[in-house]
């Protein structure tokens, strides 16, 4: 998730292009980040002594993580701790943008405080971000009181994240009593809860999904698109359900809908969580009915 | 070749499924998107299986099913259900279903399961 919403204010910082950015996600599974990198985003050396000891050493015949332990700049314990990281999705993507030369080593952390500012985000939120701690996440943008909707808007990023874009991510979710749906494609929960979960966009925005869903490719959004997000939205629900099951909540799914029209929603229950993925951009909503 | 005939009213999921069948090696004799439709072909075309969405309108999966199995106690009926859906799951298996796949498909999940009721 912190690659994007990171990648993206590198792009409006005018740092890297969009194009740059895009051909850096998602991250490939084999890279894996540097001892050195993770050593100055944990904070544990500055980036001028890490640039230092690098001038001096032939990476090809030392480890850096050696030198830096025979220095007394890192013990076996932290160094220890250091490579558990190499395989953390955010470290490896700052790996890839000093890789690729977009970033400097000595560039990283003003950034990122920068970053950080400019975002409102606490440290606890900037870790659980980094470590992609998926529940501290969605509980930093999705201020939900209802333990299943948060339940369910895991549920949803989870399937996202599988399924349609392993980059993700949201906006702060907000509680409405009217939302415009544009074009839709929505399914009802009945039973012990009564759930109706849209996803909409204007003009081509569930591209974003039904692109990716299944293989199919459709050049704009009509009604096989529309089909296809619906079965998307059964498969979240019935994930959910089958969570719900497990703590004596019965929920049955009606069929999967869908409107190219458009629909004006009044309720008084109406969450509604802003999400990106593919570089479209679209809504869920919730209505608790 | 074995024949089967797909029940699902979403075109996606019939798609998705047909995809996978053919692929490996069924014959996919016919699709209907409702259970009225789909058991009228089931009586006309006798496939050797069924793959049956229990969430469709008007005539859902389970009446559907109860009225092939009415028809033919012998029918293979693979059911099609999104995870959760417990209570129609065992209404399904009172009622004789041979089998289920889950939504999002997988390829050998429903291979491996026509394989072993054959």
């Amino acid at each position: 998730m912190l690659n994007r919403i990171f990648g993206n204010y590198l792009v409006d910082k005018k740092i890297i292009t969009i194009e740059q950015l895009n051909a850096l996600l998602p991250v490939p599974k084999e890279i894996k980040a540097e001892v050195e990198t993770i050593a100055v985003l944990n904070k544990v050396m500055t980036a001028n002594l890490v640039v230092d000891i690098l001038k001096d050493i032939d990476k090809t015949k030392t480890h850096f993580g050696e030198v830096a332990i025979e220095s007394g700049y890192l013990t076996d314990e932290k160094l220890e701790q250091i490579l558990g990281y190499q395989t953390n999705t955010f470290m490896k993507f700052i790996q890839m943008l000093l890789n690729n030369n977009l970033l400097e080593l000595t560039q990283i952390n003003a950034l990122l405080d920068d970053f950080q500012q400019i975002k409102g985000f606490t440290d606890p939120q900037m870790s659980a971000l980094i470590h992609d701690d998926l529940e501290q996440c969605v509980n930093i943008f999705v201020a939900f009181k209802s333990p299943h909707l948060k339940e369910l808007t895991i549920t949803l990023i989870q399937t996202l994240r599988r399924l349609i874009d392993k980059d993700v991510y949201l906006d702060k979710a907000y509680s409405t009593r009217s939302f415009r749906l544009d074009r839709y494609a929505y399914q009802a929960l009945v039973g012990d809860l009564h759930i109706k979960f849209y996803l909409s966009a204007p003009d081509d925005g569930l591209l974003a999904i039904a692109n990716y869903f299944t293989g199919d490719t459709y050049s704009s959004v009509n009604d096989d698109a529309l089909d296809n997000v619906g079965e998307f939205i059964n498969c979240i629900n019935g994930l959910f359900a089958t969570n719900l099951s497990y703590e004596d909540v019965s929920v049955d799914m009606n069929s999967p809908d869908y409107s190219m029209e458009g629909a004006f929603i009044n309720n008084d229950a109406l969450f509604v969580i802003p999400l990106y993925a593919n570089g479209y951009s679209f809504s869920a909503v919730f209505e608790v009915y | 070749m074995n024949t089967v005939l797909i029940i699902d009213d979403s075109k996606t999921s019939r798609s998705m499924l047909r995809n996978i069948l053919t692929e490996n090696d069924y014959e996919v004799i016919a699709e209907a998107e409702n259970g009225e439709e789909g058991f009228n072909k089931y009586c006309e075309l006798q496939p050797d299986f069924v793959t049956l969405d229990i969430t469709m309108p008007v005539m859902d999966g389970i009446q559907t099913l109860e009225k092939i199995k009415e028809y033919d106690s012998g029918a293979k009926v693979v059911m099609v259900t999104a995870a959760g859906q417990k209570n129609k799951m065992l209404e399904a298996i009172k009622l004789g279903a041979a089998e289920f796949v889950t939504k999002p498909f997988e390829t050998s999940q429903i291979i491996s399961i026509l394989e072993s009721i054959k």
